[in-house]
């Protein structure tokens, strides 16, 4: 059990700067999945970590080592690294038991090999060739071949990338459980976010070369650190409100803050996050109350989710999209025209409800997340990407409507 | 999908099961440094290939660049140009299409005996050129001019083009064409435009060998009669002791070649011919000729008649017709072992040397590396005459005259000339072995040069040998720079060929001209039988 | 189904046996990595003459002293280039061509060492070096070779000024690049001057054009074929081209100039010690061997190269016309030099 820890990584090439400045901590024997667009430098962060490019700057301790800093370095051959780039990377000269038997001492090699083998659900493999493999079996050899020289770290790079979406799922489980077996420290690479807050321990978000947020799932989904984050963890909606020290009033109507930010007593605009479900849909009312007006509580909508004390009046829109995902479905609605917020994502459970066209009333319930809006450049605020877009949609993995591209 | 398009509109459906494309190499993600050894080794060799250059500018020099100007200036001078200009346009069109057309029959259909083919089509290339036109000229004596330059070099060298273009069309990506033919594109329209398309890259990169080979070719011309830049540089050094005039106009044959790689360059354009998905995938299904086999087998047998069939019926004709020997002789024996020797050492020096070159171009790419690796190109539009006197000036310079005339030294100007031919063969093969691979390896905890021998060296294997094999049959007929250069009294199958023919005993010659074809028959089998190798392996 | 990676079986064992006896080849090769140095009883010769005449030449000097010679060789051209280009240093001990200009280019040069007076005095004066520092060894001189049915001898020019008339065209076959032909140039420039002698020559081109060729013995054989009428050569190539072909397939015939005619030019074949060589009593040996009696006779009779000895009291035994019938323009070693005016001349024609 080897714990991974990162300080101040500085990588660059030419004028590009890759990593600026990460820190890192892997805890021994977790799994831990770093989530980031393409792009972001993950391939990159991991590639420093097995030694394949030198740090500019910083330090990289394996165990008790110092693997890169200043004046030492490891050469990759020494890390005892195991290494699953994507696409698994199989030499395609060898079978598949000398694929995984390549990094053993020759004797008891087979013997070894062979064990693995079984552990990855593979046993009659060993005299096949990697391109008579799936490329679920590919990936599963490679993991095996890696495990097999019994590393204190393994490092993935978008292992089930490559994969069928439906084997996605049980590739990954198979994996995760074979690592926890092995007890061995992992990180994992990825740009899905359905995988890295699946399958890992604590999810790790790479954002202009530094770490924004590394928790656990649960936490990094509930409570971001910004606005940014939000919205690529997830589906967001970010909308305008006034804080108002344990809540904020926006145009779904006031919502209880958590945190409740005792220290903001006046009113402060900020940015507010409502998830998808915590928006709920009802038909429209025939007289769609305008925002901001307190409208008779109502009963049950169709939802089944009783009205609470405290939630807001509903806001009037127009459905103009829709999702179907068996489990779920997932609803664009376009708010009414002037309020100046941008189409809202909501889920709801069946899908006959709410054709698209079909006039509805939001509602959201609380707790949301708020974050004071300040000026870039005052504390507290996400750091200005000159390089990011204008707008709001980034190429994170997945859009708008939760689909996956 | 396609690899590539952009995924359509946020659509609204359930998520489709669409594999995701894989990543190319190089963009996000994947950048490399290059090891400084590496950048030495490759820096390394660009300079030893630089010598030959360096010594033209010196001795262009010393007559000063008024003197240069009158020598190049002169009314010959454009002549020379436009005949070679236009005989090297001409012959490497005519090998384009020769070659490539033969490619897609062997690699692509089910040509009856398409082994076999594929073995004789190469061995043209082992026959030197002054043999195929000796045998051309001395059968039927109107081969003359440019008309007979055309025939004889483009029988000669089109096995240039065709190489690598099978080696693509084996290896590329059937998809493609089936999403063209989908799309309702006609089956000539897939072929020009798709087919060739990812072919391109081969194409360009063989008509560029066979581009710096007509600018460099000298002996086939003399018999022929046809005058070039190259035989100029010969006139010059051979009659006029002029080393200074030679070497200027060696310095337009350099030019003529960057403006060859330029236009090389400039035609492959900025399309990446990539194959995306993991590399080991299926292959194209081969298509039917039908009523096309005979008119197609009956261009083959023509083919292989002109190539191969001429030059080794006039050598055997010579053989038993010609007249009592005159010469005391080297026995062919002694000859042959000599060129076996010299071209084994200096195939694997050339490979050798291409390696770090071809590793600097193919994993770190950049500009400075594809300006350093497209150098080394420049070196096989000299002729070996000009590679040959620039070593001897060297070593007579610097070195007190060691190794001169000395087996290492040929060895290396042998390695030298004909380096880029290595290059190109080494480049291919390490597309077999990417960099990902080594670093697996590495990640196992192999050191770097277990890494070479069991990964890198093991994958790309096959793309060596042929390598070693493309530079072997070029060493075999490679007769002035030896001239020059081979130890005195030592002699080889192509220097004693040449002293026979030049002196009017056809009879004792050509038993060496039979034997040099025999010698080069084996790489050129070799270089068959690893295409074909390969591809049996891609569709198991 | 596949076995060892790549190669199938058999011709991976193929390769691995050529690797192995190209190994051991290279390692008899390997004998020659250290490159030949002459000793006291060996000698490296580089040589422009023909090959079985220096063979022969070769062989019998190497028995009657006991001294082994290795020979190069080469054009006469590149070997001076490549003599000069390796200076103090060259490997060769001994230099010997076809014709003089090569010879005298060295000796401008100060490359050559001075010959010993009594090899000297076996040859006639005008044919050795002005300043003594080669000898010739053997001659030859410059004929029209002509195919009969194609023009007949009355038709042939009796001056080569005459190649230049239009009536020739499309019949005369020129080597403008072959050595033999410099000394013609040198000859007319004297008799005639720069200006005629350039007219002469663009003429000639016309008349040659589409019959350029890089060598005599092409042109002998050329013609002899019926490709072209006639041309000029040195009367030994067809000499020794009967002696290849046989006297059947002949189709061709000699004729010579007018007497004193600028186109009856001799060349002298000749051989010097370099400054460099560091054999300098050997290698002046191999020059006494070149003119002595035998080494003359071999010329003259057995080598079959048709030239004509030049030591004082040798005849040739060869059925062609003797050598003190000849009628030569009277032109020196000192005028033809070293063939650079002609040179000059015939690049600004275009010829070269």
């Amino acid at each position: 059990m080897t714990q991974l820890e990162v300080a101040g990584l500085d990588k660059a090439f030419g004028r590009h700067q890759v990593l600026a400045g990460l820190d890192l901590d892997v805890p021994a024997g977790s799994l831990t999945a770093i989530l980031g667009p393409s792009g972001s430098g993950k391939t990159t962060l991991l590639r420093v970590l097995a030694g394949f490019e030198r740090a500019d700057a910083g330090t990289v301790r394996i165990g008790p080592a110092v693997a890169d800093g200043p004046g030492r370095f490891l050469l990759p051959e020494r890390r005892r690294i195991g290494y699953v780039p994507q696409e698994g990377s199989l030499f395609p000269h060898l079978t598949v038991a000398g694929n995984v038997g390549f990094g053993l001492p020759r004797r008891g090699r087979g013997r070894r090999s062979g064990q693995l083998l079984e552990a990855v659900g593979l046993a009659g493999f060993a005299r096949h060739y990697p391109h008579q493999l799936s490329g679920g079996q590919q990936q599963r050899v490679a993991l095996a071949r890696a495990l097999a020289i019994e590393p204190g770290i393994v490092l993935l790079d978008e292992p089930f990338a490559s994969l069928d979406a439906h084997l996605r799922a049980s590739v990954r489980a198979d994996v995760q459980q074979l690592l926890r077996a092995a007890g061995t420290t992992t990180v994992l690479v990825t740009h899905d976010q359905d995988e890295a807050l699946s399958t890992a321990d604590r999810v790790a978000v790479l954002r202009q070369g530094r770490i924004a947020q590394c928790a656990p799932p649960e936490e990094l989904y509930r409570h971001p650190v910004d606005a940014d984050l939000a919205a690529f963890i997830g589906d967001a909606n970010l909308i305008p409100g006034m804080l108002n020290g344990s809540s904020v009033d926006t145009a779904l109507g006031p919502l209880a803050v958590e945190p409740a930010d005792a220290r903001v007593t006046t009113h402060v605009p900020a940015t507010v996050l409502v998830r998808p479900e915590q928006v709920e849909l009802l038909p429209a009312t025939p007289d769609p109350v305008p925002a901001g007006v307190p409208a008779p509580a109502e009963g049950p909508g169709r939802t089944g989710v009783p009205a609470r004390a405290g939630d807001g009046p509903g806001l009037a829109g127009r459905v103009t999209g829709s999702g179907y995902h068996g489990h779920d479905t997932v609803l664009t609605v376009q708010p009414a025209a002037g309020l100046g917020l941008p189409p809202l994502i909501v889920r709801t459970q069946g899908s006959g409800s709410f054709p698209a066209g079909s006039p509805v009333t939001l509602r959201a319930h609380g707790p949301v997340l708020a974050w004071p809006e300040r000026t870039p450049g005052t504390p507290g605020s996400p750091p200005p990407d000159p390089l990011a877009p204008a707008t709001r949609d980034h190429d994170f993995g997945s859009n708008r409507f939760g689909l996956k591209s | 999908m396609p690899p590539g398009t952009p995924a359509p509109p946020a659509v609204i459906a359930p998520q489709a099961a669409t594999p995701r494309p894989a990543r190319r190499p190089g963009r996000a993600g994947g950048r490399r440094t290059q090891p400084r050894l590496l950048t030495a080794a490759a820096v390394g060799v660009a300079l030893v290939l630089a010598i030959p250059l360096v010594f033209l500018l010196i001795e262009a020099s010393g007559s000063g660049a008024g003197g240069d100007a009158r020598l190049i200036f002169r009314p010959l001078t454009a002549d020379l140009l436009w005949n070679t200009v236009r005989l090297t346009v001409v012959v490497t069109a005519l090998c384009a299409v020769l070659g490539t057309a033969a490619a897609w029959c062997v690699e692509r259909t089910r040509l009856p005996g398409r082994k076999v083919w594929a073995v004789l089509i190469v061995v043209p290339l082992a026959i030197p050129d002054f043999v195929v036109s000796f045998g051309w000229a001395s059968l039927w004596p109107w081969i003359q001019g440019f008309r007979g330059a055309v025939v004889v070099m483009t029988l000669a060298v089109y096995p240039l083009v065709y190489l690598p273009v099978a080696a693509s069309l084996r290896g590329a990506d059937p998809g493609q064409e089936e999403v063209a033919r989908s799309l309702g594109t006609s089956r000539l329209r897939t072929f020009t435009r798709i087919t060739l398309g990812q072919a391109r890259g081969a194409i360009l990169g063989g008509c560029l060998l066979v581009a710096m080979v007509l600018l460099a070719e000298y002996g086939a011309f003399e018999i022929v009669g046809y005058q070039t830049f190259t035989t100029e540089i010969f006139t010059e050094i051979n009659e006029a002791f002029s080393l200074p005039a030679a070497c200027a106009l060696s310095l337009v044959l350099v030019l003529l070649s960057l403006a060859v790689l330029a236009g090389e360059g400039w035609a492959r354009g900025r399309g990446r011919v990539s194959r995306s998905g993991p590399l080991a995938q299926r292959v194209a299904p081969p298509h039917e000729l039908g009523r096309a086999t005979i008119p197609v087998l009956a261009g083959f047998t023509a083919l292989a008649g002109l190539a191969l069939g001429v030059p080794v019926g006039a050598s055997i004709y010579w053989m038993v017709a010609g007249g009592r020997p005159s010469l005391a002789g080297v026995s062919v024996l002694n000859a042959a072992g000599h060129t076996a020797a010299y071209g084994v050492l200096a195939a694997a020096l050339a490979t050798l040397l291409a390696l770090p070159v071809a590793m600097s171009a193919v994993r770190y790419p950049g500009r400075a590396r594809h300006v350093l690796e497209r150098s080394t190109y420049l070196v096989l539009a000299l002729p070996g005459v000009v590679v040959a006197l620039a070593l001897s000036y060297f070593t007579e310079r610097y070195l007190g005259g060691l190794f001169y005339q000395t087996a290492p030294l040929l060895i290396l100007a042998y390695a030298i000339m004909f380096f880029p031919l290595a290059l190109v063969g080494v480049k291919a093969s390490l597309a077999r072995a990417p960099a990902s691979l080594d670093e697996v390896a590495r990640s196992l905890g192999q050191p770097r040069l277990a890494v070479l021998a069991r990964v890198t060296l093991r994958l790309a294997g096959p793309g060596l040998a042929a390598a070693f094999c493309l530079v072997f049959l070029s060493v075999i007929t490679e007769l002035t720079a030896t001239l020059i250069l081979i130890p005195t009294g030592a002699a080889t199958l192509a220097t004693q060929f040449w002293v026979y023919e030049t002196n009017l005993s056809y009879g004792q010659a050509a038993p060496f001209a039979l034997v040099m074809i025999a010698v080069a028959a084996i790489p050129s089998y070799l270089l068959g039988r690893f295409f074909d190798s390969s591809a049996r392996r891609m569709t198991t | 189904m596949r076995r060892w990676g790549r190669f199938p079986r058999l011709p991976r064992l193929a390769m691995v046996a050529a690797a192995a006896a190209a190994a051991s080849l290279g390692l008899t090769a390997c004998g020659e990595l250290s490159g030949s140095a002459s000793t006291q009883s060996h000698l490296i010769l580089y040589s422009g003459q023909h090959p079985q005449t220096t063979d022969l030449l070769v062989s019998a000097f190497e028995k009657k002293t006991g001294i082994t010679v290795s020979v190069r060789s080469d054009d006469e051209d590149v070997l001076a280039d490549q003599i000069a280009t390796e200076g103090s240093h060259s490997p060769a001990d001994v230099f010997y061509t076809e014709n003089s200009p090569p010879l005298e280019y060295l000796q401008g040069k100060g490359l050559l060492s001075a010959v010993r007076p009594g090899t000297l005095a076996a040859v006639p004066a005008r044919y050795r070096s002005p300043q003594g520092d080669w000898v010739g060894v053997s001659a030859r001189v410059s004929v029209l070779i002509y195919n009969p049915a194609l023009i007949s001898a009355r038709q042939l020019p009796t001056s080569v000024m005459q190649l230049a008339e239009p009536k020739y065209r499309g019949q005369l076959a020129l080597a403008a690049g072959e050595t033999d032909f410099q000394p013609i140039v040198t000859s007319v420039l004297r008799a005639h001057g720069r200006a005629a002698t350039l007219r002469w020559l663009t003429a000639i081109k016309a008349n040659a054009a589409g019959h350029i060729y890089p060598d005599n013995e092409t042109i002998a054989s050329d013609v002899n074929k019926g490709s072209a009428a006639f041309g000029i050569i040195n009367q030994y190539y067809w000499y020794r081209m009967r002696a290849e072909i046989g006297a059947a397939s002949m189709h061709s015939k000699l004729a010579y100039f007018a007497p004193r005619d600028p186109g009856y030019v001799v060349n002298v074949s000749g051989a010097a010690v370099l400054k460099s060589s560091r054999q300098q009593a050997a290698a002046q040996k191999f020059l006494a061997f070149l003119v002595s009696r035998p080494a003359q006779e071999i010329i003259g009779g057995h080598s079959l190269s048709y030239e004509y000895p030049l030591a004082t009291g040798v005849t040739t035994a060869a059925p062609e016309t003797p050598f003190t019938q000849l009628q030569p323009n009277p032109i020196t070693i000192a005028e033809l030099g070293d063939g650079s005016t002609a040179i000059a001349l015939l690049r600004q024609a275009g010829l070269l």
